[in-house]
């Protein structure tokens, strides 16, 4: 009886511990395409922190850039490369929670083009309403690039930025060009070489993106753009 | 008398049963965008333009605490069901996580590729998981503890503007520009949704449970509410109810109750049972946000000057 109970006890033991090794966690989502919003098929492929291969996939563009990647373990930290001809490479770290059953776990992907001429958006303008000074929390997105200027080393850029409103002319010069050289200091001080960055202010608002004219539902506030202008692709 | 006279006379008695005075409590540096009550009416957040968040005791209608970290307009927020944390959403594309007695910033979830409109914390006491609509016109949930982005719901063909947590933890309800709402099921796979309410000839601007879950309100850019019933997805009721945009309404806990307020300046209740106008108040400003406590003694106002109003009933 006693043997029973504990052979019973041993495979109860034996089914949990098997079940919980085997748990995995699945990684879905879309990529699009940072410019357009378009979607774009590419090659994801997933790494531990040594480099070693755990597994790769291809968005599909045809179904709104939509992929897969299975077999992913609880508690563990991976590097995804997202790699597409014409785009820049991209890493991002993925911290897969702990869990003890299947879970699927989503992230979208932004990719970026990599042709000369290209303004590639800066997510949110790190400044403040007519301010030069990086705002506080403003590497949360400068920082996203510091990672894509490593990954892409051969690749020179242009920081260019935009007045908040249509204004006197020449102080949106002085306070668009101040800007500029905020963020190309910050991406220095990070360690890109300062070869690598020019800078340029402007006069006139942002054509492509203008300040709003009337107001809408839940008001906007609107501070110039920046973007990051792909001067050489290194090609 | 005739017939219209009895209605004129019945619905002046109505309209004067109840009464209230307004008190400006407080106001943020600009446009007072969201307004969310606890669950037990003790407090209330406010998000503005001016990229804070202010938590005001209710009671002796004092700020308590300011949360600053958003890099962007605070476009809306709500409390945690058991009132210990509040997410907020924002044009910085983040959603954020604070506590309640510190103010400390406890998560950040990116994940969103445009500015988060709508968040809405699920209403149980677990309080683990968090829905957010951006204009990226995804419907994600995360849990909030993990950092996770649990999944994305794509279905929404125009940008997405708010979302609610059904108070049984059900359901998910988002409405877009598209015109159209969409409930989706909280459970951690499917990504379909379960139905869409169509019937809004505007973009849909906010959406809400009723506290039993049987009901949702949604209000348009041209003005309308519209009552459905749950989970068989009926309309039951249509108020043209202001001559503006109304961006926020709210249930009474008599779930019968709703209050709308609109950027014509006026604040209204209705008897969302009967389309009835129960009280309206003109406010003299733009209000942005609405919320009211569960007995309806306090109406709070989000306005467009910055300021946070009571309505306080006489």
């Amino acid at each position: 009886m006693i043997r029973i109970l504990v052979l019973s006890i041993f495979f109860s033991l034996s089914a949990f511990s098997q079940g919980f090794i085997n748990t995995t966690v699945s990684l879905t989502g879309n990529v699009f395409n940072q410019v357009s919003k378009l979607p774009e098929t590419a090659v994801i492929k997933i790494t531990d922190l040594e480099g070693r291969r755990i597994g790769a996939t291809r968005s599909n563009g045809a179904q709104n850039g939509a992929y897969f990647v299975a077999g992913l373990k609880p508690g563990n930290t991976y590097m995804v490369e997202i790699t597409k001809r014409e785009f820049m490479t991209e890493k991002y770290k993925l911290i897969v929670p702990n869990t003890g059953k299947y879970m699927e776990i989503s992230h979208d992907f932004l990719i970026k083009p990599l042709k000369v001429g290209v303004k590639i958006p800066i997510a949110v303008t790190p400044f403040e309403l007519r301010k030069s000074k990086l705002r506080f929390g403003a590497e949360l997105y400068l920082d996203d690039w510091i990672d894509v200027f490593g990954d892409n080393p051969q690749v020179k850029v242009k920081v260019v930025t935009y007045p908040d409103s249509k204004g006197e002319p020449n102080e949106n010069l002085r306070i668009t060009e101040e800007r500029a050289i905020a963020i190309k200091d910050f991406f220095v001080e990070k360690g890109i070489d300062p070869s690598r960055l020019s800078t340029t202010g402007s006069k006139v608002v942002d054509a492509d993106n203008p300040p709003p004219t009337e107001k809408a539902a839940k008001g906007k506030r609107y501070v110039g753009p920046c973007y990051i202008e792909i001067t050489n692709t290194g090609n | 008398m005739n017939l219209f006279t009895y209605i004129f006379l019945a619905l002046s008695l109505s309209l004067s049963a109840v009464e209230y005075e307004m008190i400006t409590v407080g106001n943020h540096d600009d446009e007072v965008l969201g307004v969310f009550v606890n669950e037990d009416d003790t407090k209330v957040a406010t998000c503005s333009l001016d990229e804070s968040i202010i938590v005001w005791d209710i009671q002796n209608r004092k700020k308590l605490i300011t949360m600053k970290g958003h890099l962007g307009q605070v476009n809306n927020l709500s409390f945690s069901g058991n009132d210990e944390f509040i997410a907020s959403g924002s044009s910085d594309q983040t959603v954020r996580i604070w506590d309640v007695k510190t103010g400390e910033q406890l998560k950040v979830l990116k994940g969103h590729t445009d500015q988060v409109i709508g968040v809405y914390f699920s209403q149980d006491d677990s309080s683990t998981f968090v829905a957010s609509t951006s204009f990226d016109r995804t419907v994600k949930l995360w849990d909030w503890r993990f950092g996770t982005e649990i999944k994305t719901l794509r279905d929404h063909s125009e940008p997405t503007n708010n979302v609610a947590y059904s108070y049984d933890g059900d359901y998910i309800a988002s409405c877009s520009d598209d015109k159209s709402i969409k409930i989706w099921s909280t459970d951690l796979t499917t990504k379909e949704p379960i139905m869409t309410l169509l019937g809004h000839e505007a973009p849909v601007l906010t959406v809400l449970f009723s506290f039993d879950s049987k009901k949702i309100a949604s209000t348009d850019q041209d003005g309308y509410i519209k009552i459905w019933s749950m989970p068989d997805g009926m309309l039951l009721r249509t108020i043209k109810a202001h001559t503006e945009l109304v961006q926020d309404v709210s249930f009474a806990a008599d779930e019968r109750t709703i209050v709308s307020a609109s950027l014509d300046g006026k604040v209204k209740l209705w008897d969302s049972m009967t389309g009835d106008l129960k009280y309206q108040f003109d406010a003299g400003v733009e209000i942005w946000s609405v919320d009211l406590i569960s007995d309806q003694s306090v109406i709070i106002l989000g306005c467009q000057d910055g300021t946070v109003r009571f309505l306080v009933k006489k």
